[in-house]
């Protein structure tokens, strides 16, 4: 993330806008856009939106730990987006999950060929319905992952922001 | 335009890989094509991952930037020295600052991060994600 401001400040400086507004602008569009490609688990009879939920803002350290909490929708992505714009300190900042299954959310680490897929059908119901909820290995809700096909596009980001700002 | 952007894309890289995995030995997957399922055959997939086509200027240029992965796969329970030192090679093969050309494409390389080592069903997954960008004339 320091290079991450380097770019940003170097960018700002030769085009003559605010170094801060094209930070904060650039980390909320790229934040929000990571959290709202985050799959929210399909399964019925599993609680969805714990993987969103636990995205977390923190500045120069990562923030630690899994919260018990639940977001099928953009409340996650709202609240870092309220955390980045009204942060003292927005020279640098972290996004982390911690939650087990978002490594193989992100590289794709579900079964290339599932069998049977993941069990849909209710305790007790039979016979038991199963579900295929991945393709190739990734998540059919996030066929690209999460982080990396948003990080991939920081320098288009930053451009629009910059742009924005003019 | 003998193919589209997007095979274009991918044809760059996958052929890349495929001299790759000819010149060290080692099986290549490519998407959609059936890997191996037998632990002692390790293998090495590749996956596009491309994102969102944007403008990259008024009217003309488009800029599509995405992740090459290439996934390493050995036999769990034999370590991480050997997929690591497949990372190292690809890495080489695959360096920041170069150029895979294609017509009508030519994809630059901008970074290559090695991934975290994911153990499951008798394999041990280390994925090595290829930075790219291209600018393409518009459609």
């Amino acid at each position: 993330m320091a290079e991450f401001f380097k770019q940003v400040s170097e960018f700002a400086t030769k085009a003559k806008i605010s170094n801060e507004r094209v930070m904060r602008g650039a980390t909320i569009k790229l934040f929000s856009s990571v959290i709202m490609a985050t799959p929210v688990n399909q399964n019925p009879t599993q609680h969805g939106g714990g993987l969103r939920a636990n995205w977390q803002l923190g500045g120069s350290s990562p923030a630690s730990g899994v919260v018990n909490a639940f977001d099928e929708g953009s409340a996650t992505a709202s609240g870092v987006s309220s955390g980045v714009a009204s942060a003292t300190n927005w020279h640098e900042f972290t996004l982390a999950n911690n939650k087990p299954e978002a490594s193989a959310v992100e590289f794709g680490g579900y079964p290339k060929t599932p069998k049977k897929g993941s069990k849909v059908s209710k305790k007790g119901v039979k016979p038991a319905e199963y579900k295929i909820l991945s393709a190739g290995g990734f998540s059919s809700a996030a066929p690209r992952g999460m982080v990396r096909v948003n990080a991939a596009r920081f320098d288009a980001i930053v451009e629009q922001m910059a742009r924005a700002q003019r | 335009m003998s193919e589209g952007y997007l095979e274009a894309i991918q044809k760059a890289f996958d052929s890349k890989l495929m001299a790759f995995g000819s010149t060290n030995s080692i099986i290549i997957a490519l998407e959609n094509i059936n890997a191996p399922t037998s632990a002692d055959k390790p293998y090495l997939a590749g996956y596009l991952l491309p994102t969102e086509v944007e403008s990259a200027d008024l009217y003309f240029t488009d800029r599509r930037d995405g992740v090459y992965q290439v996934d390493v796969n050995y036999a769990q329970s034999t370590g991480s020295s050997k997929s690591n030192a497949m990372n190292d090679k690809l890495n080489a093969a695959f360096s920041p600052g170069s150029d895979l050309s294609r017509d009508p494409v030519c994809v630059s390389i901008l970074r290559v991060v090695p991934g975290p080592l994911i153990v499951e069903n008798g394999w041990a997954k280390r994925p090595l994600s290829i930075y790219w960008v291209t600018h393409t004339e518009r459609l």
